[in-house]
């Protein structure tokens, strides 16, 4: 059970570049319990993949299932299982987070009763009670990515998918989010997220896939990627796969 | 001393075709200066025209009902032909014609039976065709007096010269564009004067305004919401430089859409000469009253309105902070622009020392004074000379505007935030 | 699951109304607009010209008389505006103009007192005035008045001197059937005019909202988490939609409570003509009747809001909007146009309509119904595509769909469209011109440049084989025959279409005579009129529609469905709304000849007939004669079809 990429294949069309894939046959799979990276230069595909997860894309081959349920064939129920944060999702600027976060529970179905107690978990989880009442256009960048963490959970989603959720945060910040994905991990949820910093990989992921130019070109634990490649440093690695495929292609 | 200012030009000169080539590249630009006059002026002209004939033919083939009211008609004969020669008027027989008048069968009802002293027409106020029968039938009782008069005359032995009494004769001592215009050409002209200061108000208001907005828009407004500004702010120019050579840019093209507005209106009243005899009269006798220095004198007050609003909408647009503000501001703006010389249309409005000092109006009331023939040089003089004073100060402003918020404070409200 | 449903659509509407109500836009459209400026834009004008009128009276011109002016004065002095300044002998008035003793002077002859009074001559009178002051214009028509009352006063006297009966002066006085009568609501020029500042003020207040609820989203990128969370995206729109009423509806009571207050503090001032009545129960009964216009209107500016990828976009497309719906409105303005007529029917302007009616006193309560019905059951269609828009990946992201792909399966749709339009601009900037410079030589030129070239062009453009998309190949000998055969079953067609068509939208004496005008009454010779008028649009418009509309088209549409949108574009192409219906239906069967036999060369016929034989039929009067003749035609046609149906085309045998 969680998160299974099959085959993922997305055709976009470009002025420059005519008809090409986005991403190509791309499948891999995350387990309750664990922290699966999507690693991959800009433009690689990531978010193409992860927006085909979240059923706002429709592939145009191939599927993935949540929790057994078909991204293509069952979209209500796959999004019911869905917890999804991105550095540049946006808030309801003139609503407050307390607002929003009633408002997206409701619409998720969280049971009704248990919500405003639901709500309260999250912002003490989260240390957000301080602005919970403010409305959002007066808050600073690190409040608002909490805001939107707290969107993402507040109807206690078993799987969680984040797109390069840290681009453009502080150090402190970042270090809050990656708290909060290890406490996910801790609360035996599924946490895929796609980054293109190397050590925040070396340091949460369990496992992961380097994907470039919209293919899977390796994936498996650092350990595993580290014994095939041969070198120490994820950075390595990474540079080392993305080259090779690089000079097969000229 | 030369070199300096040759230089500065070039530099102005650099930054408009910079801005030129910008806005060139805005869909928005593009769709004001050049679309929506193209497209919008044709289809709701068409549209417009379509829909009058089709009101026209709609009232001609459905005529409004009369009724006499029972021995009414034997004291008023002329009145009886009259209407019954009118095709827009269909006569009815009616048994009772106060009941169908309210029962909306009839549009109206003529009791003649007390004629002459008071002849009665009773018409229904829920009627769609009130008003319209209420004109028509007092047209009709003009027609009736006239075909009175002339039978009355008829009876009399060569009575023609009684009733004729004495000739009159008009005579026009002021020159409409250099011809003196009988009284027959009178009414056109006077139509003609409106419809080339309704052109010319809408040249510089409307229009000017319209096309105005974006590029100034995509010239100043862009430069804080892009954050190109700080790097603009390092150029080793003069500050007056850039802002000038913007304005330049936004003068520009404000003129070509002008332009393409003036071309398609030209169509479009060409579209309508062919349509409607009176039109063509007027817009012949409209030209007639342009002699060459008239015509002069009217494209350099467009240069001027087009100088001064273009400077109202820099100003516009270096205040504000992003798109959003600068087209809630704009729009204000265009309402208190466009009322004002619609001021100016009014009869009894004319160019005099104190009409002279009120910005805008006075440039519609100098276009009024010019077409018809009545310039006061002092007048214009100050009009003129204010617009320009009016034009530079807005200039002016826009530059200290413009730069005066430093780069660096751009981001104050993001830091108070996060305190 | 029905519950479920109702709860998402008000957790929607509670959010995004919370939302739009925290936007200052929102406020300023919905409150102080209808506030103040409406009710201002219906009282204003009436109360400017009761001033104006006011202001005229009250105004004085002087006036200086030469000669012998003795009979004429009491009349003149009757006028309130004129003020007599100088009476002389003798004077240059010019020079009385220029110094500005006088705005008007009159001048009389010496004896003209005695020339009147012994009926000798007819003397004559000149009156000398500056036309550059348009004020002089009132004066010059003040005095024109005071001297027809003296000569009316004259020829009175002379006619009971005669001993003749004078003529009747036929004074009108008119009365209307009193309040407790007539039914209407509201007096004639608010029944007119509300509708339409109804219908603007809705629109501006509606789009602020509808554009923040959906486009804001889009904007914001807070479209995606909504899009993802489990809920029905037509609740989604319905709960914004719900908002975008709310809104409208709020506006429309405040603008409509303020028209109200507006009218009767200063409306009833006015001029007695233009007199506006606007009771309570008027505003009451506009406010239920509006609420389907709110509905729909709102709707439709969701499904605006919904194309839009951004503020600025939308913003652009706010004045079209603004102007379909304000002409939407006018169909109130079309004297006795009825709901009954079929109106009932078509969403917004029937709402329009029913305002009318309902102000005006004689609406029938069924149309009403129906009207409602009709515009609320469009209303949730429009919603429901709106929905299906919102997920649109290519307004979601800007994915764009592969061009090549596109025409590569047969969908040339754009091209046809950018076809059209360029057709259209080309013709009334180019073709306009050339029309009106000749009408003859300026359509030859205008067929060939306007529509031939543009379709000529997209085809090579598009690298189509010209021959085959324009079916230009021989058709069956046969089908050239039958052609010719259903040619006057066609032209009997048309007239009888024109006739329908003229019930609901006669044409005007205006118009069929520039129609005559300019076709029979035009001095080339015949031939040269057949060339142009007949011959050259016979061709080319045929190339156009029947040749490269049709075969754009022909992939991707069912036969039935190329006749129907050819022949829509073939009467819309005509550029009058008179001509609409019968060109419409010539394009459909010309279209289908075409698609039937697979060739041009038949509808080109057909085409080339018709045109002539409008033409000889208005040159030579034979309208009467040809209808005369109908059983033969009605033979001839049929025989010609029976020939259509039993040939088929030998490409297909193939």
């Amino acid at each position: 059970m969680g998160l299974e990429a099959i085959n993922l294949t997305k055709r976009f069309f470009d002025a420059k570049r005519g008809e090409f894939n986005a991403v190509q046959s791309v499948s891999f799979a995350c387990h309750k319990g664990e922290i699966f990276g999507l690693l991959g230069p800009n433009g690689a595909g990531k978010t193409t993949t992860l927006r085909m997860i979240t059923t706002i894309l429709k592939p145009t081959s191939g599927t993935a299932k949540i929790n057994d349920f078909d991204v293509t064939t069952n979209p209500r129920q796959v999004r019911k299982q869905l917890g999804f944060v991105s550095a540049d999702t946006g808030l309801y600027e003139r609503l407050t987070p307390r607002e929003i976060l009633t408002y997206f529970g409701k619409l998720s179905k969280y049971p009704k009763e248990k919500l405003t107690e639901r709500i309260a978990e999250v912002t003490s989880m989260l240390q957000m009670e301080s602005f919970l009442d403010s409305r959002c256009e007066k808050l600073s960048t690190g409040m608002k990515q909490k805001v939107s963490i707290a969107r993402a959970i507040v109807h206690d989603p078993p799987v969680i998918i984040m797109d390069e959720p840290t681009t453009g945060l502080d150090v402190l910040t970042s270090q809050v989010l990656h708290r909060f994905i290890l406490q996910c991990k801790e609360m035996n949820k599924c946490v895929v997220f796609s980054s293109h910093i190397m050590s925040e990989a070396e340091k949460l992921c369990d496992r992961m896939a380097i994907i470039h130019k919209g293919q899977v070109l390796a994936s498996g634990t650092l350990e595993e990627l580290r014994a095939e490649s041969g070198m120490h440093y994820l950075e390595d690695i990474f540079l080392n796969v993305v080259k090779e495929d690089d000079i097969v292609e000229a | 001393m030369f070199d300096g200012l040759i230089e500065r030009l070039q530099d102005i000169a650099v930054v408009a075709n910079k801005e030129l080539k910008h806005c060139f590249r805005d869909a928005h630009v593009l769709i004001y200066t050049v679309f929506v006059p193209l497209i919008l002026y044709p289809i709701s002209l068409v549209s417009l025209s379509e829909y009058t004939l089709w009101r026209e033919g709609l009232a001609e083939t459905r005529p409004v009902r009369l009724a006499y009211v029972k021995d009414g008609m034997e004291r008023i004969p002329e009145l009886v032909q009259v209407v019954k020669e009118t095709k827009k008027i269909a006569v009815t027989e009616s048994e009772d014609p106060i009941h169908d008048l309210e029962q909306n069968k009839l549009e109206c009802v003529v009791d003649g039976s007390g004629a002459p002293e008071k002849i009665n027409v009773m018409l229904n106020p829920s009627s769609d065709r009130f008003l319209e029968t209420r004109v028509l039938m007092q047209s009709r009782s003009y027609d009736a007096r006239a075909l009175a008069m002339k039978n009355a005359v008829e009876k009399v032995a060569g009575a023609n010269k009684v009733s004729k009494v004495f000739e009159i004769e008009t005579h026009n001592v002021g020159t409409m564009g250099g011809r003196k215009a009988s009284l027959q050409d009178m009414e056109i002209t006077a139509f003609s004067t409106t419809i080339v200061l309704v052109a010319f108000y809408g040249y510089t208001m409307l229009i000017i305004t319209v096309g105005a907005i974006y590029p100034a828009l995509a010239a100043f407004t862009e430069e804080a919401e892009k954050k190109t500004k700080a790097t603009t702010y390092l150029l080793p120019v003069e500050r007056s430089t850039v802002v000038v050579g913007k304005f330049a840019a936004v003068t520009i093209l404000t003129i070509l859409s002008g332009l393409v507005n003036f071309l398609s209106m030209a169509f479009v009243a060409l579209y309508f000469t062919a349509k409607l005899e009176w039109l063509k009269r007027a817009l012949t006798l409209a030209m007639k009253q342009y002699s060459l220095e008239n015509l002069l004198g009217v494209l350099l007050l467009f240069m001027l309105s087009t100088l001064l609003v273009a400077s109202i909408y820099s100003l516009i647009a270096s205040t504000a902070k992003s798109f959003k503000e600068a087209q809630n501001i704009s729009s204000l703006v265009l309402i208190t622009v466009t009322i004002l010389p619609m001021v100016a249309l009014l009869p009894g409005w004319t160019l005099d020392i104190r009409t002279a000092f009120i910005p805008i109006l006075n440039m519609v009331l100098c276009a009024k004074a010019i077409v018809t023939d009545s310039v006061g040089g002092l007048e214009m003089t100050v009009a003129c000379a204010e617009s320009v004073a009016i034009t530079a100060t807005l200039l002016y402003l826009s530059q200290v505007i413009f730069w005066g918020k430093e780069p660096a404070n751009a981001n104050q409200d993001f830091s108070a935030a996060n305190r | 699951m029905r519950r479920d449903d109702f709860d998402e659509i008000i957790t929607v509407f509670a959010k995004d109304l919370i939302e739009v109500l925290r936007d200052y836009r929102t406020l300023i459209v919905m409150i102080i607009m209808p506030a103040i400026i409406y009710p201002a834009l219906l009282v204003l004008p009436s109360s400017v010209a009761t001033h104006l009128k006011h202001d005229i009276k009250k105004k004085h011109y002087n006036i200086a008389l030469i000669g012998d002016a003795r009979a004429v004065i009491p009349s003149l002095r009757e006028s309130k505006t004129l003020h007599l300044r100088q009476v002389l002998e003798t004077g240059d008035p010019e020079k009385l103009l220029a110094a500005k003793v006088a705005d008007i002077v009159v001048t009389f002859p010496d004896n003209f007192t005695d020339v009147i009074d012994n009926i000798k001559s007819t003397p004559r009178v000149q009156i000398f005035y500056d036309a550059r002051r348009d004020q002089n214009l009132i004066a010059l028509a003040e005095v024109r008045m005071a001297l027809n009352m003296f000569r009316a006063s004259v020829v009175q006297y002379r006619f009971k001197t005669l001993g003749v009966q004078t003529p009747q002066k036929y004074e009108l006085n008119f009365s209307d059937i009193g309040e407790a009568k007539e039914q209407s609501l509201a007096s004639e020029p608010v029944r007119n005019l509300l509708p339409f500042l109804l219908f603007t003020m809705l629109t501006v207040s509606i789009i602020y909202p509808a554009l923040d609820v959906i486009t804001g989203e889009r904007e914001r990128n807070t479209l995606p988490l909504l899009l993802m969370s489990p809920s029905d995206r037509h609740n989604i729109m319905f709960g914004k939609c719900l908002v975008v009423i709310v809104i409208g509806a709020g506006a429309l009571l405040i603008g409509l409570l303020s028209i109200y207050l507006f009218i009767q503090i200063g409306g009833n001032k006015a001029d007695d003509l233009l007199v506006l009545k606007f009771p309570l129960s008027a505003m009451v009964m506009c406010m239920l009747v509006s609420i389907p216009l709110v509905v729909t209107l709102s709707s439709l500016s969701i499904l605006l809001a919904s194309w839009c990828k951004t503020f600025q976009q939308g913003q652009g497309y706010f004045v079209p909007f603004l102007f379909a719906a304000m002409g939407a409105s006018s169909v109130c303005s079309l004297p006795e146009l009825k709901l009954s007529s079929g109106v009932a029917f078509i969403p917004v302007a029937n709402t329009a309509l029913s305002l009318k009616e309902v102000l005006s006193g004689h609406a029938d309560p069924l149309w009403l119904c129906v009207s409602s019905v009709v515009a609320i059951a469009f209303a949730v269609y429009v919603t429901t595509v709106a929905a299906r828009i919102l997920d649109s990946e290519r307004l979601l992201f800007g994915v764009a769909d592969s061009r090549a792909r596109r025409r590569l399966s047969g969908d040339f749709n754009p091209e046809i469209a950018i076809l059209c339009f360029s057709v259209f601009l080309l013709m009334f900037y180019l073709g306009q011109t050339l029309q009106s410079w000749d009408i003859v030589v300026g359509s030859l030129i205008t067929q060939v440049v306007v529509i031939l070239l543009p379709a000529v062009y997209l085809l090579k453009h598009l690298r189509l084989p010209l021959r085959e998309t324009m079916s230009l190949r021989m058709p069956h000998p046969l089908h050239i025959l039958a052609a010719l055969l259903i040619t006057p079953l066609c032209v009997l067609t048309s007239m009888l279409v024109y006739n329908i068509q003229n019930y609901i939208v006669p044409a005007p004496e205006a118009f069929t005579t520039m129609f005559t005008r300019m076709i029979v009454e035009s001095d080339k010779p015949l031939w040269l009129s057949l060339l142009g008028i007949a011959v050259a649009p016979g061709l080319c418009e045929e190339l156009l529609f029947r040749g490269a509309i049709l075969g754009l088209l022909r992939q991707r549409f069912k036969p039935i469905s190329q006749c129907l949108i050819t022949g829509a574009l073939f009467g819309v192409f005509h550029m009058s709304i008179f001509r609409v219906g019968p060109t419409a239906v010539l394009g459909v069967v010309l279209t289908a000849l075409a698609v039937w036999t697979e060739s041009i060369v038949p509808s080109m016929i057909v085409h080339i007939l018709n045109n002539s034989a409008a033409i000889l039929m208005g040159k030579y009067h034979l309208e009467e004669r040809f209808l005369s003749y109908w059983p033969i035609t009605l033979v001839v046609g049929a025989l010609g079809l029976i020939l259509l149906i039993k040939v088929r085309p030998s490409k297909t045998g193939q």
